[in-house]
């Protein structure tokens, strides 16, 4: 197993930066993100029971007591820590770090044991309690770029695994390497308002470095020492009104 | 209508299919097409280009399909109402087309009313249709749900020259008291687009921009283009209105005001600048005795005077005038929460007036960037929405209410309906159910069965617009000429036909010449008339090679130095502005036992019903109330409490014209004098997904309109709450460890 | 949620670890656990363990193809490439079957009486697929390139055999993660697991 390595450089990491001061809750990202994986549905009788399974989803916090109330929202993904949680409690290595920085789901190897879904603090893994409910006319739609992932079986976030692939495939057939922009996961490429911002952050002029770097960015239960790749930008301001 | 003939299929099995990981499966028949020039299973798919016509903002799309299938929807980059963005509801559209509940086949009441609904063929029905118009005496009608597409501008065409057709549209309610109140302010009807992405400062007056259909996708943008992407200022959003709705969730702050109180707060406001411009000489460009009219006229609605009223104190009114003077751009959005009243128009002119201010001021500092609306020539999009959809002024509520009427009476011999739902999401107070049993033969175009569909004597099974030819004027930027291409990128899922086709060929076999044969000609025509009007299309080419340029391009549009910059609105304008600066009173449907006021809401991305049989979108969580695969009814958390309700108890909402239940959900986001009720949901014939599914608040509401532009008033209503007995569970998007836990994070 | 999705939703984790093992050898859930029990008493854990090492064999598999296209006449006897016909091969991640036009391009001239091509102008002309039959197929788990492996120089018969003798395709090469790896392995190519397994 790869052991967290800070120092160590490959030519990508892939990196996402949300900035909550732009979303505004409106559920793009989660249905973009659930036509090109394949995410299903997965029933009223199941959403009963928690089971609800969205790669990303919008987390609503209120604050306050009327007439003083504030709403923020919060899209959650993967979080594709640098040093996961889930990793190291899968018994049979179905899920690892790549060297790209990508926490990787091997579906054909993950044996369902869910040990990775009760580590991990950002509740953002999912279990296939059942065969995908996709029918007959659905299937049409299905991502042949994406497994559909059987019962059993964790699934979670994947960055759009299959775009960065598609973005490298094309850069090397001219060639050159990956050019900041030319990758956008579905959450990023539909988010109306553009909070949703991706790219490679070990290249200095990327988007995501110098958003990085900027004051208002953080990351989500960083005291818990994940070291995710998902960074996020403070919302709100002082003395708006 | 096969141009595209290379999306022709075979029966062939997705690549992708629901194979298990881990299973050895029988090795499948292999994808195999036959026409030759897309050569055969291209993996990583190809992209056309297309507009999405879910609603009337038309925004432009991009497809990608893989093996003649459609995969994923994508905003088409190059457009300029989304640039590239698409909202929930747009990208499941692809599930729309591959529903299991497609209607497959046309079918027809052989028995005349009464009899049930049987399978026919397309040739038949097209006889039938043929036969019924021939013998309507010009007495048709055509409705269709406001989207301005080809269909609409071909039924005009076709039916418009005998005096007895009307056509009317079931939209969503307000729009008129936009378009009267941008009449009398941009000289055009038109929903106005402010420039909120170079705003500093944009106040909502009730507008739920990410939830309308006005266009979510464009107000996000704006939205995000505000907030963070110019270096030189984050944009701030305060919002004002009777709920904090999704919109005004995104927003920096919410301030409650009373329902229909919302044009004393705009004109307290306007009091605030114009005394400020008056003492400070802001903007010269306004004469002295034009700004001292408005002053006298605004006198009776100083913070001080409004106070009581709308609940906000005079410091605040001051507070929220402030950006308008110090540090325009600063603009007013109005929406549902103002048009939703009887006094909707006076209150969007109000809003209006305030926006033109600020406009005079901002122009002054120079620091505003000239806006596009009106475009040089105004009058064109209503020549353009004589040929695609229908023009402004027959979409009214006003226009459905008297056609309602008339079918009732028996005025009309053949209805045509397309693609919307009038017997579920109109006010049952109106009735159109017994108005549809009472008009001999009415025909509905639509892609599934549902309420309305279920009671026409003919149902013709149309195209989704995956799979259709047609073309649409999206409700964008007053007088910008945008036009929207819709082509085919799919074989069509199931027998339908393209309505166009089915309504030309019927009108032929009735007896009314046309000059096109079929669709594609209808629309082939139309856009050498739009090459004549507009120039900039290249004319060196040729018809056929316009027409491959636009459908490459997804339509036709000014780019953003094509559009001349607005004129400044005369002396002689300004000067009569006084007159429309007052704020009546709102007018509401009163009962002895209905204390609290009713209000009902569109949420984000299901429209008005029509995404409801969706899986994908029922359990895509609601932005505020987290709730999946559910109804409810908002209330105060105070309210709540003193009528002894707690989540998930079954309540009954009672009006003057009906009642419906469903399980509470107490919000604080909300005034304790109003209960809020998602609108779309309880449906009664709408397949597996979506019927019984809550109950329809559409039974609450009476028929009150706005007075100045007969828009529907669907907030003027008030209404009681009783409990119901028994509880449900309430199916939030929780943490499945419990709650999220917002405070641990560092919003 | 009827009883007996709650009961199976409790019993899961343990059927579900069963019944995957069983999928992998394409049998019933019944008959895995009676060859487990029988297995371990009789035979021990060798028995279980030596069809997991072999894995099922599926070899050879050559299926009847609605058009009897000899691939060791055209490939082989006329030396026509193969990226002639498969041309989205060194395009795509998929090769792709040719379409009936490509096939017509010469048979318009050539053979033009033969029944099977016949079959194919037939297809050509009512604008109906022919229905081939396929006889390699990854797992959805997986994904492959052509375009990839073809630039990089990789010979069509090192994973497809040699198709240019065969009169009627046939799987002759097994493609388990074996294979595939081995050669990854020896060419310093990824062996990433992201590279092939979405």
């Amino acid at each position: 197993m790869k052991i967290f390595n800070a120092d160590k450089q490959n030519d990508y990491k892939w990196a996402m930066v949300i900035d909550l001061d732009r979303c505004d809750g409106c559920g793009a990202c989660v249905i973009g993100c659930q036509t090109e994986n394949n995410v299903p549905t997965v029933g009223q009788d199941d959403v009963a029971t928690g089971r609800s399974m969205h790669w990303i989803r919008i987390e609503r916090y209120i604050e306050g007591e009327y007439p003083n109330v504030k709403v923020r929202f919060l899209p959650m993904m993967c979080q594709h820590c640098e040093a996961a949680p889930c990793e190291s409690v899968c018994p049979v290595y179905a899920t690892y770090h790549n060297d790209e920085g990508l926490n990787v789901q091997v579906y054909n190897r993950c044996i369902g044991t869910r040990f990775c879904g009760n580590n991990c603090p950002y509740s953002v893994r999912f279990f296939n309690w059942w065969d995908p409910s996709f029918d007959e006319a659905t299937r049409n739609q299905l991502n042949p770029d994406v497994s559909v992932r059987e019962r059993g079986i964790m699934e979670k976030c994947s960055f759009c695994m299959q775009r960065i692939r598609r973005g490298k495939d094309h850069a090397k057939d001219e060639g050159r390497p990956v050019k900041d922009g030319d990758i956008q996961p579905a959450c990023a490429q539909t988010c109306p308002t553009g909070a949703i911002t991706f790219g490679n952050i070990n290249d200095h002029e990327s988007k995501v470095h110098e958003m990085v770097h900027g004051k208002r960015a953080y990351r989500l239960f960083e005291e818990k020492g994940t070291h995710p790749s998902v960074y996020y930008l403070k919302g709100g301001a002082e003395n708006v009104f | 209508m096969d141009r595209r003939s290379f999306l022709k299929l075979g029966a062939l099995t997705a690549s992708s299919s629901a194979v298990g990981a881990c299973g050895q499966t029988v090795q499948k028949v292999i994808p195999a097409l036959i026409p030759a020039d897309d050569g055969v299973n291209p993996v990583e798919g190809r992209w056309f280009a297309t507009s999405c016509m879910e609603c009337n903002a038309g925004c432009g799309v991009i497809v990608r399909t893989v093996n003649g299938r459609a995969k994923k929807i994508e905003g088409n980059p190059a457009h300029p109402v989304n640039h590239g963005k698409a909202c929930a509801m747009g990208q499941a559209a692809v599930r729309r087309a591959y529903h299991a509940d497609r209607l497959k086949a046309p079918l027809l009441r052989k028995g005349g009313k009464g009899s049930k609904l049987e399978e026919v063929t397309w040739d038949e029905a097209i006889k039938v249709l043929g036969e019924k118009i021939s013998k309507a005496d010009g007495k048709v009608f055509y409705l269709n749900d406001g989207v301005n597409d080809a269909l609409a501008g071909a039924a005009k065409s076709l039916f418009g020259e005998n005096p007895a057709f009307t056509i009317a549209s079931n939209h969503a309610p307000g729009r008129e008291s936009h378009f009267a109140a941008g009449e009398a302010y941009l000289d055009f009807p038109s929903m106005p687009f402010p420039d909120i992405a170079n705003s500093d400062f944009t106040l909502l007056f009730g507008a739920d921009v990410f939830e309308s259909d006005r266009s979510p996708v464009y107000f996000a943008r704006v939205f995000g283009d505000s907030r963070r992407s110019r270096p030189s200022a984050r944009g701030r959003f305060i919002y004002l209105g009777s709920r904090l709705s999704a919109t005004a969730a995104a927003c920096d702050k919410w301030l409650p005001v009373p329902p229909g109180k919302l044009g004393l707060v705009a004109l307290a406001v306007a009091h605030v600048v114009v005394d400020e411009v008056i003492i400070r000489g802001l903007a010269p460009s306004i004469p002295r005795n034009t700004l001292s009219r408005w002053m006298e006229a605004l006198k009776q609605y100083s913070p001080e005077h409004v106070e009581k009223e709308t609940e906000l104190s005079a410091e605040i009114i001051k507070r929220l005038a402030r950006p308008f003077i110090e540090e325009a751009p600063a603009v007013a959005v109005a929406g549902d929460d103002v048009a939703g009243y009887t006094n909707g128009t006076p209150t969007l002119k109000a809003v209006s007036f305030l926006n033109m201010v600020s406009f005079e001021i901002g122009r002054e500092k120079l620091r505003i960037k000239p806006r596009r609306d009106p475009a040089p020539d105004p009058d064109l999009k209503n020549r353009m929405l004589g040929w695609v959809g229908l023009p402004q002024s027959q979409q009214s509520f006003a226009k459905l209410k008297k056609l309602t009427e008339d079918m009732a009476a028996g005025a009309y011999n053949v209805g045509l309906i397309a693609h919307t739902n009038p017997v579920f999401d109109t006010p049952q107070a109106l009735n159109f159910k017994a108005a549809m049993a009472k008009t001999p033969f009415t025909a509905v175009f639509a892609l599934f069965m549902d309420e309305t569909t279920a009671d026409a004597d003919l149902v013709l099974p149309d195209h989704h617009w995956l799979e259709n030819w047609s073309a649409q004027i999206p409700e964008f930027a007053p007088g910008v000429p945008v036009l929207n291409l819709v082509q085919p990128v799919i074989s069509p899922f199931t027998a339908a036909r393209n309505s166009l086709d089915v309504i030309i060929e019927a009108a032929k076999k009735g007896g009314i010449a046309s000059p096109y044969a079929n669709g594609e000609q209808y629309l082939k025509a139309f856009i050498a008339k739009f090459r004549a009007e507009m120039l900039e299309i290249p004319q060196q080419l040729s018809a056929v090679g316009a027409w491959d340029f636009l459908l490459q391009r997804g339509g036709w549009w000014p780019s953003d130095e094509e559009v001349e910059p607005k004129n400044p609105p005369t002396t002689d304008r300004l000067w009569e502005l006084k007159d429309s600066l007052a704020a009546p009173a709102p007018a509401f449907a009163e009962g002895p036992n209905f204390p609290f006021h009713l209000h009902l809401y569109q949420p984000v991305s299901r429209g008005r019903g029509k995404g409801a049989n969706l899986g994908m979108l029922q359990e895509m969580p609601d932005p505020i109330t987290t709730l999946m695969w559910q109804h409810w009814i908002e209330l105060n958390p105070a309210t709540a409490e003193k009528l002894g309700i707690k989540e998930g108890d079954l309540i009954t909402v009672m009006s003057a014209a009906g009642s419906m239940t469903g399980p509470a959900f107490p919000y604080r986001g909300i005034r304790p004098d109003v209960i809020a009720i998602p609108i779309g949901f309880g449906h009664t014939n709408y397949g597996s997904v979506a019927t019984n599914r809550g109950d329809n608040p559409m039974k609450l509401l009476g028929l009150a309109v706005d007075e100045k532009s007969g828009a529907l008033a669907w907030r003027s209503q008030k209404v009681g709450v009783k409990k119901a007995g028994g509880s449900v569970a309430m199916l939030r998007d929780a943490n499945p460890k419990g709650e999220y836990m917002g405070e641990a994070f560092n919003l | 949620m009827d009883l007996k999705k709650r009961v199976e939703s409790l019993a899961l984790p343990l059927t579900m670890f069963l019944q995957k093992r069983a999928e992998r050898l394409s049998l019933s859930l019944t008959a895995f656990l009676i060859l487990s029990v029988l297995g371990a008493v009789a035979l021990g854990h060798a028995v279980i363990g030596g069809v997991f090492y072999f894995g099922p064999v599926y070899l050879p598999h050559a299926p009847k193809q609605p058009v009897a296209f000899s691939h060791k006449l055209h490939a082989g006897t006329n030396k026509i490439p193969c990226q002639y016909c498969h041309s989205d091969a060194r395009r795509t991640e998929s090769a792709g079957i040719p379409t009936a036009k490509k096939c017509m391009n010469c048979h318009v001239v050539v053979k033009t009486e033969s029944p099977e091509v016949v079959k194919i102008a037939a297809a050509h002309d009512n604008g109906k697929p022919i229905e081939w039959v396929r006889v390699y197929k990854n797992p959805d788990h997986v994904w492959f390139s052509h375009k990839r492996h073809i630039k990089k120089g990789v010979e069509c018969q090192t994973c497809h055999g040699p198709v240019e003798t065969m009169e009627v395709v046939s799987k002759v090469v097994d493609h388990q993660m074996g294979f595939c790896l081995s050669c990854h392995k020896s060419k310093k190519a990824p062996t990433d697991c992201w590279t092939c397994h979405t």
